[in-house]
């Protein structure tokens, strides 16, 4: 009697074991499916950021080159209103 | 028969615990994998939104640059448009001034016979002095500098265009004793030559001339002369006082007595030769000597009341 409700009892705890491993399967093969569309994500995320990171190097160097003449032109703009601006005293 | 059924539940009984402990094993393995799956999965997530706020960032700042380029692009055009306002105000304050309805007065500071290499030196004080005038360019010259024979005197174009002065056609020979004003043919084919030269150099288009020596230069050859230059869209101008530089100019005090002796228009067109070092001496004070007199000193533009239109 001791022996069968021992056995039954194992039994059980198998069935018990083998649902667990076989939930836990299933779990983490859907972790793992996700985190490989994560990693691609990233990837494709990575990749646009390189480009972006390029593209802004480029533009930097467009922007230092003109740097010079902004503020040539800066002061050069600030002439013309200094005049217009007398002008304007002028009639006034 | 009762024995052997014992040891067959024995041994399934074994059986179930090694396999229950084969099971137990296997499932706190896949526990672990499982846990550093969740793990690398919440870094990735930490990984991404850090990379996707890069990303933000780095799209901000490509904004940012492109604004700074355009605004630079906007400068060009703001300028454009100030000028295009100081000439309107320009010709508003003439008329006032020719109305006696103001006490104001304007002087434009013209420049002849260049470009040369001292040209440089005078484009430095008007800059200092924050003022624009009016070069009346030829091409005596030719490519190198009277001045200065290592320098290319067309280079100077491209410096007198970029301080945006008013560039103008004193005709391309200035051959006012070489045949310049023989006949109107002549003297056209000078004039086209000059603007030809001026566009090439800087991209402008002038249409204001000063006659070399003067409009009464040509004599009676001088009024289908002017009505040539109205025909191409020309206006033209003289001058109403000047430092003598034209000639012989021994010093500043010389120089200044001259402007001081000529001085006392309302509107004022000023000769002054670019080469002159006489001049560029006294260029400074003599800013000063106008703007503390009421003068605004300007550049010439074609709708100016001292630019004759036939």
């Amino acid at each position: 009697m001791k022996k069968t409700i021992f056995l039954i009892i194992s039994i059980l705890l198998l069935i018990l074991a083998g649902a667990s491993y076989g939930y836990l399967y299933y779990q983490n093969t859907e972790v793992e499916k996700e985190l490989q569309d994560m990693k691609e994500n990233v990837d494709k995320v990575q990749e646009t950021i390189n480009q972006e990171k390029e593209e802004i190097t480029e533009k930097e160097d467009e922007y230092e080159k003109l740097k010079e003449k902004v503020k040539e032109n800066l002061e050069e703009l600030s002439i013309w209103e200094e005049i217009k601006e007398s002008l304007n005293k002028s009639l006034s | 028969m009762g024995r052997n059924k014992g040891i067959l539940k024995q041994v399934f009984i074994i059986i179930n615990f090694l396999v229950f402990t084969g099971l137990l094993y296997l499932t706190y393995n896949k526990y672990l994998e499982y846990n550093k799956n969740i793990e690398d999965k919440e870094k990735i997530v930490t990984t991404y939104k850090e990379i996707t706020n890069d990303k933000e960032l780095d799209a901000g700042k490509i904004k940012e640059i492109n604004a700074k380029i355009d605004e630079l692009n906007n400068i060009d055009d703001k300028i454009k448009n100030t000028k295009e306002e100081v000439y309107k105000l320009s010709s508003e304050l003439e008329k006032k001034i020719k109305n006696n309805e103001t006490n104001k007065k304007i002087a434009y500071l013209t420049f002849d016979d260049g470009p040369y290499y001292n040209t440089y030196t005078v484009l430095k004080i008007l800059k200092e002095n924050k003022v624009k005038a009016t070069f009346f360019t030829t091409n005596t010259n030719g490519e190198y500098c009277y001045d200065n024979k290592n320098a290319n005197c067309h280079e100077v174009y491209k410096a007198i265009a970029k301080d945006n002065h008013t560039i103008a056609n004193h005709t391309y020979t200035h051959g006012w004793n070489r045949g310049l004003y023989k006949d109107t043919n002549s003297f056209m084919d000078a004039v086209k030559k000059q603007e030809n030269l001026i566009k090439e150099k800087t991209g402008i288009v002038t249409n204001i001339l000063r006659f070399p020596g003067g409009s009464s230069t040509p004599g009676g050859r001088g009024k289908a002369m002017k009505q040539a230059l109205y025909d191409a869209g020309y206006g033209w101008v003289d001058w109403t006082a000047g430092d003598g530089d034209g000639g012989y100019l021994k010093d500043y005090n010389t120089g200044w007595n001259n402007l001081m002796k000529t001085i006392g228009e309302k509107i004022e067109v000023v000769l002054f030769h670019d080469y002159h070092k006489v001049t560029t001496s006294l260029l400074t004070n003599f800013i000063k000597y106008l703007r503390n007199n009421n003068y605004i000193v300007l550049p010439l533009f074609y709708d100016s009341v001292m630019i004759n239109k036939k």
